[in-house]
């Protein structure tokens, strides 16, 4: 009977011993490789928003880099949290033109659910009285092509071309301003030829889905907040 | 207690990113060939049996905390180990294959921060470029070409006569080229752009109804013999373009590393590297599409025929 007892005392040292080597050693590859474990993580998050002031974007841009994820219902879903999040514009650039496909169900949908003012590739397709949300749908033709066009258009006046020149003939003639936060939706490390122009000082951040629900939207916001935006100094 | 979370991983990464280099090399923009650790040779080997990016852009950020953080003393310092390092990684990117570089050196809005920096960086720079035109012997050895983006008439006159001469120099060196932005935005290169189309429009030599995308690059300071760049990567954990190449890198692998600019070791370029290497294709695929889409209208090619300060539009019809 003793003998057993003392047995079991081993086994249960030996077990603890096993948990605390193995809980070392994972910490130490996670210390390598620069992870830190999921509690501190969680603690290391909750002290840094303490000191952050959660700052909201203005205008919110998403870049799909994967065909797969351009789900409609998603994009309508993301559009009520941003209204529900105070965002004022949204601009969705899909390089695979699959959004300005679908510009009539978007529409309708804007029409009866959502109080926002939607633009197609610069065209005012539906506007609202009492809009909180412009929503811009961005194809390829936004692009380059944009500035393509709008280098014709200065060309044929005498003043000399300015950096002032072109902002705003972008933003009269097809209504592109500078997002202060781009997610890029998916795995695929590339802007698809964003308009080009308006990415100066836009924070950019990987997701591998659409955050089209508040509380995904929110996490986002968060890690635009903590964001160091300096300009230059 | 933990340590910081990585802090070995950057600790390690630093070490070896301080291969010993003598006091010569340390100033100079080119590093010894022969002093590569094994395992840097190995990883290369390793790598470079795939495909390797013809042009790699870096946004070299982090000297300023990379000061900080070490307690260097001044600023200054900090530019000039991020200097070091660039010599560093011209020679591995040389190593890898690498044909064209970029570097974002100083922006046009770095003139808002204080004088004493600018003034130093502008001493650096002097400094550093004046080095480069007396060592005929190394450029003769390397035959890399040097080019010079960005708006010159805001240097001093003595750092634009420098730029010129090394470019007149190195301009039929075939072996590499190195393109260093100084003082540099995208949005002024675009603008220059237009404004040199503008011109050609004006006298007569192009009609506004050719402008297409290709003469906006032919007419941009990377239309003199540049190529769009196949990855840009940018330090220090900032996640944005800051006004860098934003024209070029439209349909670019884009990527960012958390470590300081001094700190980008041999680690961080082969993860880079790797990182192109697995998305190479995806991003290839996307880009075509975005190519054929916008193209459809005025195919019409447009290049940029230069020597020194002389510069000549031409159409390629295809």
């Amino acid at each position: 009977m003793f003998y057993s007892i003392v047995q079991m005392i081993d086994v249960g040292w030996i077990c603890v011993c096993a948990v605390r080597a193995v809980y070392w050693l994972v910490m130490l590859v996670c210390n390598f490789l620069g992870y830190s474990p999921l509690w501190a993580q969680i603690a290391m998050k909750k002290r840094k928003m303490d000191n952050v002031r959660i700052r909201i974007p203005n205008h919110l841009a998403v870049c799909f880099t994967e065909k797969r994820l351009i789900d409609l219902s998603e994009v309508l879903q993301l559009m009520d949290s941003c209204v529900a999040t105070n965002i004022r514009q949204l601009s969705l650039y899909d390089s695979f033109g699959e959004l300005a496909k679908k510009i009539g169900e978007i529409e309708h949908t804007c029409r009866i659910f959502t109080n926002a003012d939607l633009y197609c590739d610069g065209k005012l397709v539906h506007s609202k009285e009492l809009s909180n949300l412009h929503v811009h749908i961005l194809s390829r033709k936004m692009s380059k092509g944009a500035l393509v066009k709008v280098c014709k258009e200065l060309c044929n006046q005498d003043e000399e071309i300015s950096v002032e020149h072109i902002t705003r003939t972008l933003d009269e003639k097809f209504h592109l301003s500078d997002p202060d936060f781009l997610l890029q939706i998916g795995n695929v490390p590339t802007l698809c030829g964003y308009p080009p122009w308006n990415l100066r000082i836009t924070e950019f951040l990987q997701s591998p889905r659409l955050p089209c629900s508040r509380r995904a939207l929110d996490y986002c916001v968060e890690a635009f907040s903590q964001r160091d935006i300096r300009v230059g100094k | 207690m933990n340590p910081e979370p990585g802090i070995w991983k950057r600790m390690w990464a630093t070490k070896y990113a301080m291969a010993t280099l003598n006091a010569e090399e340390e100033d100079g923009w080119f590093v010894s060939q022969t002093s590569q650790p094994f395992w840097q040779s190995f990883l290369r080997r390793f790598i470079a049996s795939g495909p390797v990016p013809r042009h790699v852009a870096f946004v070299m950020d982090g000297n300023r905390r990379f000061a900080k953080t070490r307690h260097l003393g001044s600023v200054i310092k900090g530019h000039e180990k991020g200097f070091l390092q660039l010599a560093r990684i011209l020679d591995w990117c040389n190593r890898f294959g690498i044909q064209e570089i970029t570097v974002y050196a100083f922006s046009i809005e770095n003139f808002k921060r204080s004088e004493d920096e600018v003034s130093g960086l502008m001493r650096l720079a002097e400094e550093k470029f004046a080095k480069l035109l007396n060592d005929d012997k190394k450029l003769e050895e390397k035959r890399i070409c040097f080019r010079f983006y960005g708006n010159r008439a805001l240097l001093s006159a003595r750092l634009q006569q420098l730029m010129t001469d090394i470019e007149e120099k190195t301009e039929k060196y075939e072996n590499g080229r190195l393109n260093v932005c100084m003082p540099y935005t995208s949005r002024d290169e675009i603008a220059r752009s237009f404004e040199t189309i503008r011109q050609k429009c004006k006298q007569g030599k192009v009609s506004v109804d050719e402008i297409n995308e290709s003469m906006i690059d032919a007419c941009l300071d990377s239309g003199c013999g540049g190529s769009p760049p196949d990855l840009f990567i940018r330090t220090s954990g900032e996640h944005r373009l800051s006004d860098f190449l934003m024209w070029q890198a439209s349909d670019t692998h884009v990527y960012f590393d958390d470590v300081l600019w001094p700190e980008f070791g041999y680690y961080n370029l082969c993860k880079a590297i790797l990182n192109y290497q697995y998305y190479r294709t995806t991003v290839a695929k996307i880009s075509t599409l975005t190519t054929i889409d916008v193209d459809n209208e005025d195919t019409t090619k447009w290049q940029m025929n230069f020597s020194g300060n002389y510069r000549e539009l031409t159409s390629v019809k295809s």
